[in-house]
């Protein structure tokens, strides 16, 4: 089959591998008919990301149609399915707790040390998304093995067409879960950092959940329309000092909770804010390999936070992150929730959201292309931020 | 409201690039000091140049940190693994199932080759049992082990009978853990390799500390206990 694998940095390529097959009694192969480049995949792209090998097939935002299934699976042939990114047991006491993407059992045995070494204990199993959490292959690609097929896959409608449900795969439930951990209450002004296709979701979501105000923070002019489109307001940090905008904005107060869905490539080397300024040290650091997390964005919103508000952090980081305001934290008595999106646990709230027509899934997508091109599209979407919002390859096209 | 104005973007910024200009007083800072302001620009961006590029050869430069395998052992040495001639490892884990049926599944012997790593085929009869070790170089290793104790749903402990090619001794405790979130199995293996120093180089050579192979076989436990299987990433069988 083809399928988009990892070179090395700003490498990606189209090849011919193997197809998949059932392995185990729990699986499915899903023959993808839609699949999506995400922001974090340009951080695997930046070779931000450790334990990336030559050779892995990228993805993890893909549906498509069951093929074939394991004596144990659930689905059956010809299915219409939206698979999670995170791979889930269904038994461990993590998924019992429907902390789906903190599974034990989804990441292969050998591959659990790393993340045991790095973090204290192991992750759980992501698609395409480096061997720190699996090295499961990927969904960009014409055929994907599904492990524990019985648990993740979605089964969708046939009159919802896939630009409609693509992105239950994590998206959509990623901004959900940013705006749900962000523990909205009536009067809430919330801030988001970055307007990427989370933070977009995120801000469709705070405003579901009743939140008063949304404050969107990012540059990207054409970015900046679609969250001022969804209802925000809207502030571009390179012409605005955020934390005083946010403070005169609420009377002095801050808001009340911050969303950074930004995460570990945050750009801004615009002296302008204190934060901003560490920032440049950041990145200096990830270039040359040590420390791995930028963290201008979360900085920010962090200092703007109102005394006891609250923090979501859906922006992925990897690794340590320097001159981490914890004084801040602690002496204005901020929550903070954060993690790997637990997508099972949304699925079937949110696909019944886009029937009725509740939340607007399409708005983003501004390229559509064949799996073959999809080096351009990460190019693009690294490259030419404000023009390409979201893409989505197409293995048949 | 209104002062949010000052703030708030009614529409999107335009794109837009930013014109450097060189501040009144900076040409002062220069000329104070008898030096013609466009020296001093020169003379501080060739400086600024020569330390980017400098900074850029050496990024460029550095060579890639060698990624570690996907099974490399941890870089820390868990504590405890060798003592003397023997391998030493204990670990516990969390299976979320209930105690009787956690127990059923380690007194059933011929279940243990599906999680313990070397171990090929056990076949049990009464408190006696055949193990089959997978050995260096493709041969197979034949150990007797007599079950030394036998508390249903608490504890099991075995032990190779004299004159074992392997000598070992291993124990096993079930505990409820609390508000039903299943069982604590506690096991504790002490056990001397074949062919003594030798089977430790080997072992050491395929770089699995007694402590890794025993938290890599109570995880694969979990794994068939909770989910049913044992996950892999391979995409094909072959691979598995
Ligand atoms: N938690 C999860 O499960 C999960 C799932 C999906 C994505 N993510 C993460 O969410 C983050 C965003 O994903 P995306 O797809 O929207 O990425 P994206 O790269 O498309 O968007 C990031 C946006 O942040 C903006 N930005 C950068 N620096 C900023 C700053 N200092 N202040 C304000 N805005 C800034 C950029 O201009 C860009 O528009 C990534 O880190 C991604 O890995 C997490
Ligand atoms: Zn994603
Ligand atoms: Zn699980």
């Amino acid at each position: 089959m083809r399928a988009l694998t990892y070179h090395g940095k700003h490498d990606v390529r189209v090849d011919t591998v193997p197809d998949p097959e059932i392995v185990n009694p729990r699986d499915a192969i899903i023959r993808v008919t839609s699949t999506a480049i995400c922001g974090s995949d340009l951080h695997l792209y930046d070779g931000v990301i450790p334990a990336v090998l030559r050779g892995d097939i990228l993805g993890h935002e893909f549906m498509g149609e069951v093929v074939d299934v394991g004596s144990k699976s659930t689905l059956k042939k010809g299915q219409r399915v939206v698979v999670p990114f995170t791979i889930s047991c269904g038994g461990c006491f993590h998924c019992k707790a429907q902390q789906y993407s903190a599974c034990d059992n989804a990441n292969p045995v050998e591959k659990q040390d790393m993340s045991e070494e790095l973090y204290g204990q192991a992750m759980g199993g992501l698609f395409g998304y480096s061997h720190l959490t699996g090295g499961f292959p990927g969904g960009q690609a014409e055929y994907v093995r599904v492990p524990y097929s019985d648990i993740g896959p979605i089964v969708v409608p046939d009159h919802l067409e896939d630009d409609k449900v693509l992105f239950l795969s994590d998206i959509l439930p990623t901004g959900w879960m940013a705006a749900d951990n962000a523990d909205i209450e009536d009067g809430d002004t919330v801030a988001v950092w970055g307007c990427g296709p989370v933070g977009l979701f995120a801000i469709q979501s705070a405003l579901k959940m009743g939140a008063h105000r949304v404050i969107a923070i990012d540059h990207y002019p054409n970015r900046l329309a679609l969250a001022k489109k969804l209802g925000a307001e809207i502030l571009d940090y390179k012409q605005t000092d955020i934390s005083e905008a946010l403070r005169e904005m609420t009377g002095g107060l801050g808001p009340d909770a911050v969303i950074d869905a930004v995460g570990m490539e945050s750009h801004g080397f615009s002296p302008d804010t204190q934060t901003h300024l560490l920032n440049i040290s950041d990145t200096v650091k990830q270039k040359i390999g040590i420390g791995a997390d930028r963290g201008g964005a979360l900085r920010e919103a962090i200092f703007a936070c109102r005394k006891g508000g609250r923090v979501s952090l859906p922006g992925v980081y990897g690794g340590f992150l320097d001159k981490f305001p914890l004084g801040a934290m602690m002496e204005k008595g901020l929550q903070i929730k954060t993690g790997q999106t637990h997508v099972q646990a949304y699925l079937k709230e949110l696909l019944g959201l886009i029937e009725t027509g509740d939340l607007d899934t399409e708005f983003m997508i501004s390229h559509r292309l064949p799996l073959e091109q999809a080096p351009t599209g990460y190019k693009n979407f690294k490259d030419n931020q404000n023009d390409w919002t979201k893409v989505v390859l197409k293995p048949e096209v | 409201m209104e002062r949010d104005e000052r703030y708030i973007m009614r529409d999107p910024p335009e794109r837009r690039i930013y014109p450097v200009t060189v501040p009144e007083h900076r040409g002062d800072f220069w000329r104070n000091r008898g030096i013609s302001p466009a020296t001093g620009v020169a003379v501080g961006v060739g400086v600024a140049a020569l330390a980017a590029l400098a900074g850029m050869a050496y990024i460029r430069n550095r060579p890639d940190t060698p990624r570690p395998p996907d099974d490399a052992e941890p870089r820390f040495r868990e504590g405890g693994a060798w003592k003397g001639r023997f391998a030493v490892a204990g670990k516990s884990i969390l299976i979320g199932k209930p105690r009787a049926e956690v127990y059923a599944y380690f007194r059933d012997l011929s279940n243990q080759p599906k999680f313990m790593e070397n171990l090929r085929t056990v076949r049990a009869e009464g408190t006696r049992s055949h193990w089959t070790f997978a050995g260096a170089f493709g041969q197979e290793i034949e150990v007797e082990v007599e079950l030394t104790d036998d508390r249903e749903n608490e504890r099991l402990a075995y032990a190779s009978v004299p004159g074992s090619p392997i000598e070992m001794r291993g124990e096993v405790t079930f505990r409820d853990a609390p508000a039903g979130r299943g069982t604590y199995v506690e096991f504790d293996l002490v056990y001397v390799p074949p062919a003594g120093a030798a089977g430790r180089a080997v072992a050491n050579l395929v770089r699995r500390s007694p402590q890794q192979q025993l938290r890599h076989g109570l995880k694969r436990l979990k794994m068939l206990m909770e989910a049913g299987e044992v996950a892999t990433s391979a995409n094909r069988k072959e691979n598995a």
